[in-house]
């Protein structure tokens, strides 16, 4: 009984729905926010057409927060920018742009600065454990080939040579593996840098 | 299940729907669910993605009244769709070998 209670006071039509939504995404630019509200309308229509209520209809979807907060984390981080300082908005804002420049321009720049830093840092790590496996291979088949000519010198520099050859290929080889792994880590620590700066231009929802 | 793996079996999902005939969200959804789950937000950035890779393509057409947007599979996707089937042999060939069968040759895994 008073689960029918809650529902129906929870209860949301279409155009409660909609007009949610828009307000959620009301930062983004006009021609995304009408994509998406097109595209829930027609969902919604399509189940009310299919035999459901409006309210049964907009209950089947998401909570309208999570589904706002999917949109913005597919936006283009450029699109966020842009909706998070609402650039062209006030002259205030312009002014504070134009006389903050000693401000935020250095700013600006050191932290471009720190952001190519920790990506060419992963880049060095990713080349150096590839530099490792290559470099292992080429001087084992270097030396495993002098060992050619070694041998004609005496038998047991060519044994040594032969034989620390081998041993660098097949380290070599066993280096391949755990060098993946560091490159698989690597590239999802790019991901995850990505996904923290971008985090940073979408509004958070206060939590209730 | 992983989130990257999901993302990519949902788009060969909703290429497959569309192989069948052209559809529209609404009707994608239900299609998809019967095998994987998929919610209208989900839904949305992938087919925003197949069409910018032109795997598939969009029309318009008045539906009582109101426009209803219908997907179309491109040759692209249909390209996408053979790939992922190949590709998924030796995936299921691994598949075998961990639950503890044997792995054939031909497909091995490079």
């Amino acid at each position: 009984m008073s689960t029918t209670l809650l529902k129906e006071v929870n209860a949301v039509n279409k155009t409660e729905f909609l007009n949610a939504l828009k307000n959620k995404i009301s930062t983004l630019p006009q021609y995304e926010i009408d994509k998406f509200i097109n595209y829930y309308s027609e969902i919604l229509d399509d189940k009310i057409e299919d035999g459901m209520t409006e309210e049964e209809a907009v209950a089947g979807l998401e909570d309208v927060t999570k589904i706002a907060e999917k949109i913005m984390y597919e936006m283009p981080l450029p699109v966020l920018i842009k909706s998070r300082f609402n650039i062209d908005q006030t002259v205030i804002t312009v002014l504070i742009i134009v006389f903050g420049f000693p401000i935020w321009f250095p700013l600006l720049m050191a932290s471009l600065g720190i952001l190519f830093g920790i990506y060419m840092a992963i880049l060095g790590v990713i080349i150096a454990c590839y530099a490792v496996v290559f470099g292992l291979g080429v001087g084992g088949i270097a030396s495993t080939v002098a060992s050619i000519y070694a041998f004609t010198l005496s038998p047991t520099t060519g044994l040594v040579a032969l034989g620390g050859g081998l041993i660098c290929i097949a380290l070599s080889i066993f280096a391949v593996f755990p060098a993946m792994t560091v490159t698989k880590a690597m590239c999802k620590l790019t991901a995850w840098i990505g996904r923290q700066i971008k985090s940073i231009f979408i509004k958070k929802e206060k939590k209730v | 299940m992983d989130v990257q793996l999901k993302r990519g079996l949902l788009e060969v999902c909703v290429l497959s729907v569309l192989k069948n005939s052209d559809s529209y969200g609404y009707q994608i959804i239900k299609d998809v669910s019967s095998c994987i789950e998929i919610s209208e937000s989900t839904l949305y950035p992938i087919l925003k993605r197949l069409e910018t890779s032109n795997h598939l393509s969009v029309y318009s057409v008045e539906h009582n009244g109101r426009l209803r947007k219908y997907y179309k599979i491109t040759p692209l996707g249909e390209k996408k769709i053979i790939e992922f089937i190949e590709e998924w042999k030796s995936v299921m060939d691994v598949y075998n070998f961990i639950k503890g069968g044997q792995c054939s040759e031909q497909n091995r895994i490079s």
